[in-house]
């Protein structure tokens, strides 16, 4: 039966050449999203209940949090995470297009890490230390959790930049790592409201 | 004899029953929120970070078939017709006109 043979396998050709639901660089990065979102509630949730049972919060001779400041870089990072919508809004037009917008997302990414970095050897020289105090433990934990994300983030988007730069970056490749750097920059806002306020 | 032991197993899951009561308030007393918090703010502490917690996985899930169900819906739907792109011509190839 040699005509069903090549239906059968034209039908194979055309249903392997289907649009998946969901791309799996997508779908990898979400799940992993997810992990890491149950990670970053447990530290939150375990911080929340040691601060919750200390007689003095924060404890005392331990330099104040720099909250005004870092409210500024919470606007760097979310500006940051609308520049790589709005990059993804012009992926589809028009490519070319698309590369202004991951570079200024980027450049502010990399200036909350930049940001960050100064004000840990800003509480470092004040005296706030992994062994400080509970809250320098949990604010070096958490907050550098967060640091380590970002930067493994920044490191994607300086690849998808590249792929960009050389044509070779796919819709799915640049949907991952959006998935990565929305998680940088949604997850920060909470732990700025848990740990810094 | 016989009579005695067949007698005093038939009541070993009653009395079974009673021990896991009787067992039952300390295993209550071992949850933090009942009573392992010393201050009522410590046992508000972990009442909210177990709510937090176990209602990040389902509404996890719940997120993520809302984006299949939209993902799918997109796919299913006609793809609207695009204007004709403009086609690169090489000046070597182009006619005068």
């Amino acid at each position: 039966m040699p005509s069903r043979t090549s239906a059968g396998r034209l039908r194979l050709a055309a249903e392997s050449e289907r649009t998946p639901l969901v791309p799996s660089a997508v779908l990898g990065t979400l799940i992993f999203v997810l992990t890491e979102l149950m990670l970053f509630a447990g530290l939150i949730s375990a911080f929340v209940i040691v601060r919750a049972g200390a007689m003095v919060w924060p404890p005392p001779g331990q330099p104040r949090l720099p909250i005004e400041a870092t409210a500024f870089n919470t606007a760097v990072l979310l500006a940051s995470g609308i520049c790589l919508f709005l990059a993804q809004r012009r992926f589809f037009r028009d490519r070319e297009a698309a590369r202004r917008p991951l570079l200024a997302a980027m450049l502010l990414g990399a200036c909350f890490v930049l940001f960050q970095g100064i004000e840990w050897v800003r509480l470092i020289r004040e005296g706030l230390t992994l062994t400080s105090s509970a809250l320098g433990s949990f604010f070096y934990l958490i907050v550098g959790l967060h640091a380590l994300h970002a930067v493994v983030a920044l490191g994607i988007l300086v690849y998808t930049w590249r792929r960009l730069e050389r044509g070779w970056l796919a819709q799915h490749q640049l949907a991952a790592a959006q998935v990565f750097w929305y998680f940088v920059v949604g997850v920060w806002p909470v732990i700025y409201g848990v740990v810094y306020l | 004899m016989t009579r005695h032991l067949l007698a005093a197993s038939k009541r070993l899951p009653a009395g079974l029953v009673v021990a896991a009561l009787w067992l039952l308030p300390r295993a209550a007393l071992a949850c933090p929120v009942c009573g392992g918090g010393q201050k009522p703010a410590v046992g508000r502490a972990y009442l909210y970070g177990a709510w937090m917690m176990s209602a990040i996985p389902p509404l996890a899930a719940l997120g993520m078939a809302w984006f299949l169900r939209r993902r799918a819906r997109t796919l299913a739907a006609p793809a609207r017709p695009r204007a004709a792109e403009p086609v690169a011509v090489p000046t070597a190839l182009r006619q005068p006109s």
